[in-house]
């Protein structure tokens, strides 16, 4: 008679098993799609960042004729810039537009004028800048975003955090339900754990037994919540960029983050397994005489 | 007449009690200020009553069962003051037949057997070949991938009995391990004891089978009111 595969000594798809598995499958898709979000706004905030240190905005604070043709020609030549262009007319009410929606505004209103420019801010002398501007007579403001940058950063420090203590607490969660499943696993599989006491099975060996198990079936519960996670936040990045023209805020999910993603699968798998295994042993210590 | 520690033999007892007391609740003492000591390589009946306490003292020998009070030593070790590890290393030199079976029901026959030695760790292929021949001896050759809810009572017993001395343990613990077969089978099975018994395995059989205890040559222990008597099986 050929030896067949050996029958696993707890066996496999308890009753106990299944509500577990449905529960770390969701927060393995909870997991995962909050780990995404860190992942997508921190590429979001440093692209954000970076386009705020090499651009700044310079506001012509009259009308009068020829100050804007006055300042560009300044800020071309000014060390440092690389390139200063002006906002149409239509550009500029644009910007008002989140203000005053579609509305015209009447025609004796004058909008300051706006320059946009490119230019490392980091070694731009904004100083000499502003004292040209004065020199040569021109009314211009200077904005080189400096603010807008901070509240940017701080926010998204403030959401980082938040997002990363919502991680910790679904991996909390996560053990704690793998402990509970494993107590319970234990206490419906008391005959087992007795035979193997009455043979000499060492704690370890039994512990082992639930290592192995909640380990495949966290990795199983991991992998599939995550499958989910991704093609959930795929068709949600789908339909996202398809609303957004070219100006808009597009979405990506990039190979990197897939790869963290893989590592957080992983974490939760073995997480689930060390968790049964301290329980298991836990347990096994209590319950058993020696 | 009682047995007590100083009227065993010289040799070191393989199982000792002392002063051992046990008790189920508060108010409910099994045995009170026990004294008793195994030879090694003796072989034991114990009778007694139904309900006297006979399965209870199988426990406490094999470290199923803390006493409420005493000292137990096992091949000379303390072991109420034994690491765990020390105590599960014990236990692996205890064979078992116990009432209820005690069989895991979705392991093959073979798998049950088996299971003292891959606990222990050892590779299947050092143990396959003499676990088939064990099992084939106590007529279950034909059943190895058998699930024990389809074996038939004295089957159970007869696997029970081939797990509990697959290892070869030093001492083989039954209880009542005759209950569930034929006569014929029961002797066959209790020659296996014998001849284990004669390779040097210390034997305590639990049993209320006074036919049988009078076919083989053995010390007979007896619960009595708590305590223990040595003497005939009448």
């Amino acid at each position: 008679m050929s030896d067949p595969k050996p029958t696993p000594i707890l066996p496999p798809g308890q009753a106990e098993e299944r509500p577990l598995f449905v529960i770390m499958v969701i927060m393995a898709f909870l997991a995962t799609l909050t780990l995404t979000v860190v992942l997508m706004g921190l590429r979001q905030s440093a692209s954000w960042q970076s386009d705020l240190k090499s651009a700044a905005t310079v506001q012509i604070m009259t009308d009068e004729a020829g100050q804007v043709d006055e300042a560009l020609k300044l800020l071309r030549a000014f060390p440092g810039v690389k390139s200063a262009d002006p906002l149409s007319a239509g550009e500029n009410r644009a910007l008002l537009s989140p203000w005053i929606g579609e509305l015209s505004l009447p025609e004796d209103i004058k909008i300051p004028s706006l320059i946009k420019i490119q230019a490392d801010l980091d070694t731009l002398d904004e100083d000499a800048l502003i004292g040209a501007f004065e020199s040569a007579g021109i009314k211009a403001e200077f904005d080189n975003h400096r603010q807008w940058s901070r509240n940017l950063a701080t926010t998204w420090a403030r959401m980082r955090l938040a997002l990363l203590s919502l991680l910790v607490l679904i991996i909390g969660a996560t053990v704690a339900i793998s402990s509970f499943a494993t107590r319970s696993v234990l206490r419906s599989r008391q005959n087992i754990i007795n035979v193997l006491g009455q043979v000499g099975a060492s704690d370890k060996f039994i512990a082992g037994l639930f290592v192995k198990r909640f380990m495949s079936l966290g990795f199983k519960a991991a992998i599939s919540g995550m499958v989910l996670a991704v093609a959930f936040i795929s068709l949600f990045v789908l339909w996202q960029n398809l609303g957004t023209d070219e100006n808009g805020y597009k979405l990506a999910l990039k190979i990197g983050d897939i790869f963290w993603l893989i590592v957080l699968a992983a974490a939760i798998g073995a997480i689930s397994a060390f968790t049964a295994g301290r329980s298991a042993l836990g347990t096994i210590r209590r319950q058993r005489p020696g | 007449m009682n047995v007590s520690i100083e009227q065993v033999s010289n040799a070191a007892p393989v199982i000792q009690l002392e002063k051992v007391s046990v008790r189920y609740d508060r108010d409910t003492e099994i045995f009170s200020d026990l004294n008793f000591a195994l030879d090694p390589q003796s072989f034991t009946f114990l009778t007694g009553a139904s309900g006297a306490g006979k399965s209870t003292l199988l426990k406490l020998f094999y470290l199923a069962l803390n006493p409420s009070r005493g000292l137990i030593r096992l091949f000379g070790q303390d072991v109420l003051s034994s690491t765990r590890k020390d105590r599960q290393l014990l236990k692996r030199r205890i064979g078992v037949v116990s009432q209820d079976f005690a069989l895991i029901p979705h392991l093959t026959v073979f798998e049950n057997a088996t299971l003292p030695l891959v606990a222990a760790g050892y590779s299947p292929s050092k143990y396959t070949a003499d676990a088939k021949e064990l099992l084939a001896w106590v007529g279950l050759g034909d059943k190895l991938r058998a699930l024990p809810p389809t074996l038939s009572g004295g089957e159970a017993q007869r696997l029970a009995i081939a797990r509990a001395v697959v290892n070869q343990p030093d001492i083989l613990i039954a209880d009542e391990p005759t209950g569930n077969v034929d006569p014929e089978m029961g002797r066959k099975l209790l020659r296996l004891f014998a001849e284990m018994n004669r390779t040097g395995t210390t034997i305590i059989i639990a049993t209320h089978d006074a036919a049988l205890v009078k076919e083989f040559n053995a010390d007979i222990l007896k619960i009595v009111g708590g305590k223990l008597t040595r003497g005939s099986i009448l």
